[in-house]
């Protein structure tokens, strides 16, 4: 493919996005957006769904700007509700609530905030930028993961629940390995066989993410809330609580921001992996490459920026596999063919020659919504950041209620309301037992591909074929590495006498 | 009760629980039961070992200890933050059956009144807003994004 031509279809997506009536209909996705990542459960795959009848009479531009206008800013927003109510706006924002919501219980819910959505930025425009550097090489780089390597890539997701429980680790294999149990409710995928569903239908296609995951971290907020009985906030902090001070945080943590991005973009490019581990290992990784420890948990602001930027930059790298093959890298993916099917185009070589200027659009897309988003969000964040002062009184019903459309919307099923309080119970009490909790969200997550991915595995090679891949390999050693060193860390440390923070889960 | 012995009791039904998957899936077909004995199987090992562990800690004498919650670090009194910690779970649960009985727009809006007026002792005026603008909320859910919330079951048992 010449270069000319790429640079060419580049710009001339540039300037499609910005011709009206594109950027109008763009502008119109993002105020959707932000409006439903606000709002916990009702995410983006379902709004994009609601949204894509509105599209059949739309062209290709202007539909995609629409769609992905409003994409690309719900993993933003969900960062708000996480931060200001510990309620994840979004699947993919339950990480931020572990250090954002202690952050914004400090009296620092601007700089959390501020964090938050300028790692979201940089993340964003990340994925994007790969997507478009990618367009030369998508096909063999996505050809050489077959089902061993998604395996491999479930399996060192699993060992980033380690550096998730911090000193614990005892109680982070037990919720790990609840969160795969949890997993398998429902009907078995090579058998049919109904597993752990307890005679109800609602059951059969397993816990939901979503009721378990608002369940699990919303209730406790809103119990502590209740106790303490005042305001979010502990304290005014001025300044240092201000959003400028979590931007600058953005870029003196560049290093992790830009790491985080990166695993994002990948987890997006890999189907089926997507925004939901994505967070958590970007979260795993902000512990293990930061010094001090102590904090995580409690307000470092390094647990905001990892998610953050990780849950924005996966849209780009998710967006690769979905136009160079038609194969969508997760449930809004998935829905987003829908899009294509409506306006007649086939996703595939075309995308990547005859169509590029389209491809190079969502790039643009992707950008320059998330810029506007920002700023949006800039001009109000102050504000909304005082929410954290108001009597509780004023927001609890708002919140709970909040939580129960969260938890209904993923299925539609009223059950989920049982799923989330149950759940919330179990929250509140591994909160008082000071049991982590995202190792069981991860769990979760990981336990049903990880399944998925083994049977087909031992159904298509034998071991010696599988184990011997070079990308297998490779997933093997970063994954026994990924276990070694915090063990490693954690010797050094006892051995120079220092006393080492050992609970960065010490929820209470 | 000590928070070793909640933990206690905590580690011993999360066994009890991980000992009933683990026990649900012998009659089942061999692949549909490999990975739930595959994981089931050292978690239970993995919970025997703390609950023995947790045990140890339970029956030794009970340590002086830090506040467990920013309540108690916040001169809370720690009786009436309990009492306000028991009444939001019930209020939480109640919120659910209201939101099942009368569906979310409806069950919704009065269980939000019902709190402002009651729990939080709001005044008339904010308590009548913040009511005003859940209803409206909803509306522009049922309205503009058509979530299909359903009607709630006493309302599905009406004739009309």
């Amino acid at each position: 493919m010449e270069l000319g031509y790429v640079v060419d279809a580049f710009a001339s997506g540039f300037i499609q996005v910005f011709s009206w009536p594109t950027f109008g209909y763009m502008l119109v996705g993002i105020a959707i957006g932000f409006a439903v990542g606000i709002l916990p459960g009702l995410g983006g795959a379902v709004t994009l769904a609601l949204m894509l009848p509105f599209t059949f009479k739309l062209a290709p531009v202007d539909a995609f700007a629409f769609l992905l206008g409003m994409t690309a800013v719900t993993a933003t927003t969900g960062d708000i509700t996480s931060v200001l109510f510990g309620v994840p706006g979004e699947a993919s924002s339950a990480a931020t609530v572990l250090d954002g919501h202690a952050m914004a219980k400090r009296g620092e819910a601007g700089r959390a905030l501020g964090a938050a959505l300028m790692s979201s930025l940089v993340g964003a425009v990340f994925g994007a930028f790969i997507l478009a550097a990618s367009v030369p090489i998508i096909r063999p780089l996505v050809l050489m993961f077959a089902s061993p390597e998604f395996f491999m890539m479930t399996v060192l997701g699993i060992t980033f629940v380690a550096s998730l429980s911090g000193g614990q680790v005892l109680k982070g294999l037990i919720m790990g390995g609840l969160g795969f149990i949890l997993s398998m409710v429902g009907l078995d995928p090579q058998t049919g066989v109904q597993r752990y569903t307890l005679g109800q239908i609602t059951l059969w296609d397993g816990v939901g993410l979503v009721p378990l995951a608002v369940g699990l971290f919303a209730f406790p907020e809103i119990v502590e809330m209740a106790m303490k009985g005042t305001s979010i906030a502990d304290r005014h902090v001025g300044k240092l609580g201000g959003v400028m001070e979590g931007v600058k945080d953005t870029f003196r943590h560049l290093g992790l921001t830009m790491r985080a991005s990166a695993i994002g973009t990948f987890c997006g490019v890999i189907p089926g992996l997507g925004p939901g581990i994505s967070q958590w290992m970007a979260y795993a990784h902000a512990v293990q490459s930061t010094r001090d420890k102590s904090q995580f948990g409690k307000g470092a602001v390094e647990g905001v920026l990892g998610p953050g930027a990780a849950n924005n930059s996966g849209l780009g790298g998710s967006l690769i596999p979905t136009i160079g093959f038609g194969v969508p890298g997760g449930l809004t993916m998935a829905i987003l063919l829908g899009a294509f099917l409506i306006q007649g185009i086939t996703p595939g070589p075309k995308m990547l020659t005859e169509n590029l200027p389209l491809t190079m659009s969502f790039v643009w897309v992707i950008v320059v919504s998330n810029i506007i988003t920002v700023l949006v969000c800039f001009l109000f964040l102050e504000q909304i950041a005082r929410i954290t002062f108001a009597r509780v009184g004023l927001l609890i019903p708002s919140i709970i209620l909040l939580v129960f459309v969260g938890a209904f919307a993923e299925k539609n099923a009223m059950m989920d309301l049982l799923t989330c309080i149950v759940f919330g119970l179990l929250g509140l009490t591994m909160v008082q037992t000071n049991w982590p909790r995202p190792p069981l969200v991860l769990g979760l997550v990981l336990g049903r591909l990880s399944e998925n991915y083994l049977f087909l595995t031992n159904a298509r090679y034998s071991p010696d074929e599988w184990l011997s891949r070079p990308i297998v390999m490779i997933l093997i050693v970063i994954a026994l590495a990924a276990v070694a060193m915090p063990i490693i860390g954690r010797l050094r440390g006892s051995r120079s006498g220092r006393s080492e923070s050992s609970e960065i889960f010490s929820e209470t | 009760m000590r928070r070793e012995r909640v933990d206690l009791l905590f580690a011993v039904f999360l066994l009890a629980f991980v000992a009933w998957a683990t026990f649900e899936a012998r009659g089942w077909d061999l692949r549909a039961r490999l990975f739930p004995w595959a994981v089931g199987l050292p978690v239970l090992a993995l919970l025997i070992v703390y609950v023995a562990m947790a045990a140890r800690s339970a029956l030794r004498p009970a340590p002086v200890r830090a506040p467990s919650s920013s309540a108690e670090e916040e001169d809370v009194d720690p009786v009436a933050a309990r009492n306000r910690g028991v009444a939001i779970v019930a209020w939480m649960v109640g919120f659910a059956i209201v939101i099942w009985a009368l569906g979310f727009a409806i069950g919704g809006t009065l269980a939000t009144l019902a709190y402002l007026k009651t729990a939080a002792r709001e005044r008339w005026p904010i308590s009548l807003a913040i009511t005003g603008g859940t209803g409206l909320f909803f509306w522009l859910m049922l309205t503009f994004l058509h979530v299909p919330f359903p009607r709630g079951f006493v309302i599905d048992q009406l004739p009309f």
